[in-house]
């Protein structure tokens, strides 16, 4: 009888592994894409890193003018934002497009404001993000160092020249003395980060960002699949696991039957799909190093087992359509927020990094680094199969009601 | 009128008959009110492990407790002693140490003095970042001002030969030192950038997108009944409507559900406004579920879809970062334009032709396909 339920449900599910298939192929070349941007536009990129900067201002051959270029050629800022001077309009423009990250509008008075002490006139930076995200919190803080900067060096030539007027010097020398300290200033102003000194101890116990996230797609993939597959669970014939029971096949065999056949398309159209991506990538010579696929099918075998225990329970315990996939969704896209799939966990708190560490998805992350990285994962194995037997027991359980009850799936 | 209410009735039945969809719809809010307490707790963009080779240095311990209470995007942990600091880093607690230089005060005094820079604190990394450059601003920049302060009193003292004492030359300086920042954020609308904590934001984002994968799960929900028979009865035009009955019921209860998550994430901005722009973002998420829906048209094609969306809609809307280089498939995207909106009313303005223009084009899928199917 198993055999026979087994055979049924081979056949069933080959069909559909015709559309699964190809359908996981795509997901995982978009995946790959995916990877791509991420790596090259995301916040975190190194090519990310110089911010562009739409200047907007009538400032000429001004001082002002003359401190943005010269901040463009010597300041180590340079290295992280680019300024451009353009017309508002244009500058709105290459907001909207993305060619720059923030407008800074320089009213008409602000250099006579600053120069003379009184602050009043602000620089208003426009963002073209929705929200405040990274990119905009950087350029914020970048504007208070500035704004700090300039405030230091006004308080202390100010404050000299308040001294040199209380001394009565006045005309050419006290000319020549504000302008010697502006200058000797805006030199020490460039050069300020000397203050600090770099040391790199190179890598230790840590994770490059490149293969952090390459396993974070990986994984993110895996817990997307259920919506996938969802033809086969949701075309399941309602009457059959009471039919079946009559014919003395128990519901645990039942739930094993399936689970396996499950869990041998999920093995399918995960490892052909990434076999072919790693091939597509390593032949594109990014200059990235992935990890070789005989590397990952080991380690990437448990995680699955877990994956797709999982979603077979949500698919077993969920009746209504529209919950599980939303519920699929939560376990991706939120649980996978919190075990650090998109920001990395030392974004999070203390006690967010904790429980992000547990959940199934933090789990999954941890044992696929530890055996990629050849660090012990043995936490991470016993979590899996935690994760796995209690959706297969729990799954088991809600079939033995389901068919008690008289009820369908 | 009136039967179209019994039938939206009929359908939040049908779909509450479910606990399970219940229990969704509430953790959505219950979730972010958890996100909301946990968020709260101390964090940052990057560790840094601090420590002062003189500990009783009190200009050390003046750039220690300016660092640890002022800058929002570092967690600082301050350490006993370097080689804590030094472990941190090599074994991935901190990002950075920022090892603060013994006799302080005297080494920023003497460099003022021969107006040359010089390192007065070391940083300790794994590897160097953009994060990282970012950060050694943020350090020069707490540094810096006691440096430019030393300069003033070399000038004052020595150059000038002007002779006060510390408080005197102390009091001119903070006299000159204005408060604030010579800066101010806005979006596009104008609104003030106002203070958002950067855990928060994707969450909205994240938001939008489960919504729209509700509609998606409408129209599997309702693609299965068909597949298996249930509409045999009715014409095409009368299911496309039950179609549109259960996309209506569905994203009706997720936007309640959305908004409350949002108020709770206190990331609205001006309630009614942001009200106009969900219902316009429903209606763009209804027709575009509806239109692949109706292109793909079974449960195997709809399912496995549904991942691939899930992607583009996060990677090409504004939910963690924001790429602009696309936008003709952005512009597709229901969760990119509703996102924009938000300050911004030229996206607002595109929702609006978006809603139209996809209703019309659903609208020729539905009577092209009656068409081919007549007297059903």
């Amino acid at each position: 009888m198993i055999r026979a339920y087994l055979n049924a449900q081979f056949k069933r599910t080959a069909k559909l592994s015709a559309v699964v298939l190809p359908v996981s192929l795509l997901l995982f070349l978009c995946l790959g894409l995916v990877a791509a941007l991420f790596l090259t536009r995301g916040p975190f990129s190194e090519n990310r890193s110089r911010y562009g900067i739409a200047v907007v201002g009538n400032i000429g051959d001004s001082y002002l003018g003359f401190g943005i270029k010269a901040v463009q050629s010597l300041d180590d800022s340079r290295f992280v934002v680019d300024f451009d001077t353009m017309p508002m309009d244009e500058a709105e423009k290459a907001l909207r497009r993305g060619e720059v990250a923030a407008i800074f509008v320089i009213p008409d008075d602000f250099l006579d404001s600053v120069l003379y002490g009184r602050n009043d006139a602000k620089i208003t930076y426009i963002t073209g993000d929705s929200q405040k995200t990274i990119g905009t919190l950087l350029i914020d803080q970048f504007a208070r160092l500035a704004s700090e900067l300039i405030i230091s060096s006004q308080a202390a030539v100010y404050g000299m020249q308040d001294l040199l007027i209380s001394h009565h010097t006045d005309g050419t020398a006290f000319r020549e003395i504000s302008d010697k300290m502006y200058l000797e200033l805006a030199g020490l102003v460039m050069t300020r980060t000397a203050l600090t000194e770099v040391e790199e101890l190179g890598f230790s116990d840590g994770e490059d960002q490149v293969s952090w996230y390459f396993h974070t797609i990986l994984l993110f993939f895996c817990f997307l699949f259920g919506m996938s597959s969802a033809g086969v669970f949701l075309l399941r014939n309602p009457s059959l696991p009471r039919w079946m029971r009559m014919r003395g096949l128990s519901a645990a065999a039942q739930v094993l039957c399936e689970y396996l056949v499950y869990l041998l398309l999920t093995l399918l159209c995960t490892m052909i799909p990434l076999w072919v991506l790693i091939r597509i990538l390593e032949n594109l010579k990014l200059g990235i190093v992935f990890p070789a696929f005989y590397e990952l099918f080991p380690a990437l075998l448990p995680v699955l087992l877990l994956t797709s225990a999982l979603q077979f329970f949500l698919y077993e315990s969920v009746k209504s359509p529209v919950a599980v996939f939303l519920l699929q969704f939560f376990l991706a896209a939120g649980m996978g927020y919190l075990s650090g799939y998109f920001y990395p966990p030392g974004f999070f708190p203390a006690t967010l990094r904790f429980i992000g560490q547990l959940l199934p998805t933090g789990v999954a992350l941890s044992y696929l680094r530890g055996v990629v990285e050849d660090l012990p994962p043995a936490g991470a194995a016993v979590g899996i199969i935690v994760y796995a037997v209690l959706s297969i027991i729990l799954s088991v359980h809600i079939r033995r009601r389901t068919i008690a009850m008289g009820g369908a799936l | 009128m009136r039967r179209g209410w019994i039938r939206f009735a009929l359908t939040e039945k049908r779909l509450f008959r479910t606990p399970s969809y219940l229990l969704v719809l509430l953790a959505l809010p219950l979730i972010m009110l958890g996100m909301r307490f946990f968020s709260s707790e101390e964090k940052g963009m990057l560790t840094i492990a601090l420590y002062a080779e003189e500990p009783a240095d009190d200009l050390a311990q003046e750039v220690i407790e300016k660092i640890v209470s002022e800058e929002e995007l570092l967690y600082c942990i301050v350490c006993d002693s370097r080689e804590e600091a030094e472990e941190m880093v090599t074994g991935g607690k901190a990002d950075a140490a920022w090892i603060l230089d013994a006799d302080l005060r005297e080494k920023i005094a003497s460099a003022a003095e021969g107006r040359a820079i010089l390192p007065v604190a070391r940083i300790l990394v794994r590897e160097d970042n953009v994060l990282h450059q970012f950060s050694r601003e943020v350090l020069a920049g707490q540094l810096f001002p006691e440096f430019l302060y030393d300069v003033y009193r070399e000038v004052v003292l020595h150059d000038l030969e002007i002779d006060l004492t510390e408080e005197e030359l102390r009091s001119i300086y903070e006299r000159r030192l204005v408060d604030g920042n010579l800066f101010e954020g806005e979006y596009l609308d104008g609104e003030a950038v106002g203070g958002s904590d950067y855990l928060l934001n994707p969450l909205r984002g994240l938001m939008a997108v489960w919504l729209v994968i509700s509609g998606f799960a409408a129209v599997l929900y309702h693609v299965r009944d068909e597949q298996r028979g249930a509409f045999e009865h009715l014409p095409y035009l009368k299911r496309d409507a039950q179609a549109l009955y259960l996309m209506a019921v569905v994203l009706f209860n997720g936007g309640i559900a959305y908004y409350a998550g949002c108020l709770i994430l206190q990331v609205l901005t001006d309630p009614f406004r942001e009200a106009l722009r969900l219902v316009l973002f429903l209606f763009c998420s209804a027709v575009f579920c509806l239109i692949l829906g109706k292109l793909l048209r079974k449960t195997q094609y709809v399912g496995a879809m549904i991942p691939a969306m899930i992607i583009l809609l996060l990677t090409f809307s504004p939910v963690f970062f924001d790429i602009k280089d696309f936008w003709m498939l952005q512009t597709l995207l229901p969760t990119y334009l509703y996102l924009n909106s938000v300050h911004s009313s030229f996206y607002a303005a595109a929702m609006a032709v978006y809603m139209l223009a996809g209703a019309a084009v659903w609208g020729i899928l539905c009577a092209v396909h009656a068409r081919r199917f007549p007297g059903r």
